[in-house]
């Protein structure tokens, strides 16, 4: 694009003509994050900017698209910046905070990420909740872990991973009231997954159980579930202090599990965490 | 906002005090202008100040009546009614049966004592988006998008008919109808074949039901060309490569249109969303009940030869 705006103004002469140049690659890069499609996304943001005459007004949404494009490639570095330069532009911008503080926890500055979650509205978006809820486990906060799950639960009261990471915290933090895990869990059903990692942290199941329930997945989501029953069965090992069993669990997941799972994430934190 | 089963008898409309203008001035008056924001999905935002507080909402040219997310009505101390056993229907299912009045309202320029709002369900609105701004509003005004300048404005529909077109010598026009929900139709061309279509700024993506699109382009199911796009919030959707749809004259090339099957969206209509109408500049002229669309980037100083000669834009015009 940077092609175009050279040639268009030896031609012309004027900035005014070559304004479309800067407009529409601010556009194509809107639609390429909403398809997916990141890697154009990047382009055109950066020819955007690059041009110096998109307005004023639409800079820090250039800098933010193409931060989030770069977050979804997992270049947190770069996204961090440009988060950095749209919030420099416009700090009100609460998507832009959000995004800023997902970039965060990618290069693990864990205190950042939770300064701006803490300014986020968890009652518009109850998302916060669980985001932050996965950052107060992860710095050990179980009990302010917890207490976000609540307010998730409560908004998300279908989603299973909810419950399960509510009674993990509970656990993990020395929280945990086998019979309020049992009426948590009650409402799901217990052929269905996750429904067999529910059942050991309501004290239903045993780790055995689990191995059985992930060979009876369907082939195509074995290794999803294998991923989760690993790190959710090294989670229960170690909050019974049992990280030697917990150990392979967590490398076997931190490897194994699809890149965009979050348990991959969580499993490489937990394995910094072991004595 | 996007459909409804039962109509409520209460209005909410909101009337913004306008300057009183004489009836055979042929002059176009801008009532205000206000610099736009774009969220995250490429949606339209603008501040509106409720009792001191400033709230950003989304322009919904999709919505109904406009609408506040239910935690700003909860900050700003609004006491909430009931529809009286009617609702309005969300995607997904969600209800809403309240609406709330609200006091001392400022959008721009325009100033309104009181007025009402239904009130939305949270988490439906991405992050810092407090509501909506509906054709309740938007239906009073002449409604201009100029997205390269990031500019939204509301002028006096009291002008002369086709005297509108302040920005560019190169635009098209269209006429459009309203649809019984208030809805702007217009007529575009979808790779040659006419589509009546929907105005939504409210939806980020452009769709039209996959039964539709089969039927009218001869789609064969199979076609390798129909790719496949996974889930989305409204049902499973499909892309086809179409090459052009054409607003009178004005052109977007390669537009992105989703296809979902009508027993998932429950959708027979196409809508265009953002990803084309971003790519345009548009006025509803509400009176005339006309669409005046220009390219985008499209100025005074560009003609048709020199927007050709360099890089064609996503959105071409050929003369009107």
């Amino acid at each position: 694009m940077k092609q175009i705006l050279l040639i268009c103004l030896a031609w012309f002469g004027t900035v005014e003509l070559c304004r479309a140049a800067a407009y529409d690659d601010f556009a194509q890069g809107v639609g390429a994050n909403n398809v997916g499609d990141s890697d154009r996304a990047i382009a055109s943001f950066t020819a955007a900017i690059g041009a110096s005459d998109l307005s004023k007004a639409l800079l820090p949404a250039a800098y933010r698209g193409r931060g989030e494009a770069y977050l979804h490639k997992q270049k947190c570095d770069l996204a961090l910046a440009d988060l950095d330069s749209s919030l420099k532009l416009k700090p009100d911008d609460l998507t832009a905070v959000e995004l800023h503080a997902d970039a965060a926890i990618c290069l693990e500055k864990f205190d950042v990420a939770l300064a701006e979650m803490s300014t986020l509205n968890g009652k518009a978006d109850p998302e916060i909740y669980w985001e932050r809820a996965r950052l107060h486990f992860t710095t050990g906060n179980y009990r302010a872990a917890a207490d976000d799950l609540i307010s998730y639960v409560g908004r998300r009261p279908k989603y299973a991973y909810g419950v399960l990471w509510l009674e993990m915290a509970r656990l993990r933090g020395g929280m945990l009231d086998p019979k309020v895990a049992m009426r948590d869990i009650d409402d799901f059903d217990s052929d269905d997954w996750p429904a067999p990692l529910l059942a050991l942290y309501a004290g239903k199941a045993k780790v055995e159980d689990i191995s059985a329930a992930v060979a009876r997945g369907a082939a195509d989501s074995r290794v999803g579930r294998e991923c989760e029953a690993n790190y959710y069965v090294a989670e229960w090992h170690l909050a019974y202090a049992d990280a030697a069993s917990a150990r392979p669990l967590l490398q076997d997941a931190a490897t194994h599990c699809p890149p965009r799972f979050i348990e991959a994430r969580q499993a490489r934190y937990e394995l910094r965490n072991l004595p | 906002m996007r459909s409804f089963r039962i109509p409520v008898a209460a209005s909410l409309a909101l009337l913004f005090a306008t300057p009183i203008l004489a009836a055979d001035d042929c002059h176009l008056y801008r009532l205000t202008s206000i610099d736009m924001t774009i969220d995250a999905a490429g949606g339209v935002n603008v501040p509106m100040s409720i009792s001191g507080k400033d709230v950003n909402l989304l322009v919904d040219t999709g919505g109904i009546y406009s609408s506040l997310n239910d935690s700003i009505v909860t900050e700003l101390g609004l006491r909430k009614g009931s529809l009286m056993g009617a609702y309005f229907m969300m995607f997904g299912g969600k209800k809403i049966t309240q609406f709330v009045g609200a006091k001392d309202i400022k959008l721009g320029r325009l100033t309104a004592n009181r007025t009402q709002f239904l009130v939305m369900p949270d988490g439906l609105l991405p992050q810092g988006i407090g509501g909506t701004l509906a054709p309740d509003v938007l239906n009073h005004y002449d409604v201009d998008f100029d997205f390269a300048n990031a500019k939204f404005s509301l002028f006096s529909t009291d002008h002369c008919d086709g005297r509108v077109v302040y920005w560019t010598d190169d635009y098209a026009v269209v006429g459009f109808r309203r649809d019984d929900s208030g809805h702007i139709r217009v007529p575009v061309k979808l790779d040659g074949q006419d589509v009546d279509a929907r105005i939504d700024t409210g939806a980020s993506r452009s769709i039209m039901a996959l039964e539709t699109a089969e039927d009218v382009f001869n789609i064969d199911p199979k076609s390798p060309d129909l790719k496949d796009q996974g889930q989305h919030s409204f049902g499973h959707a499909y892309k086809y490569p179409f090459k052009t749809l054409t607003f009178s004259g004005v052109t977007v090339n390669n537009p992105d249109i989703m296809l979902v099957p009508e027993h998932d969206s429950k959708f027979r209509e196409t809508i265009l969303g953002m990803g084309i109408l971003r790519q345009l500049h548009v006025y509803f002229a509400n009176r005339e009940k006309r669409m005046y669309v220009s390219a985008a980037s499209a100025t005074r100083d560009t003609s048709p030869s020199a927007a050709t000669a360099t890089a064609p834009p996503a959105a071409t015009t050929t003369p009107h």
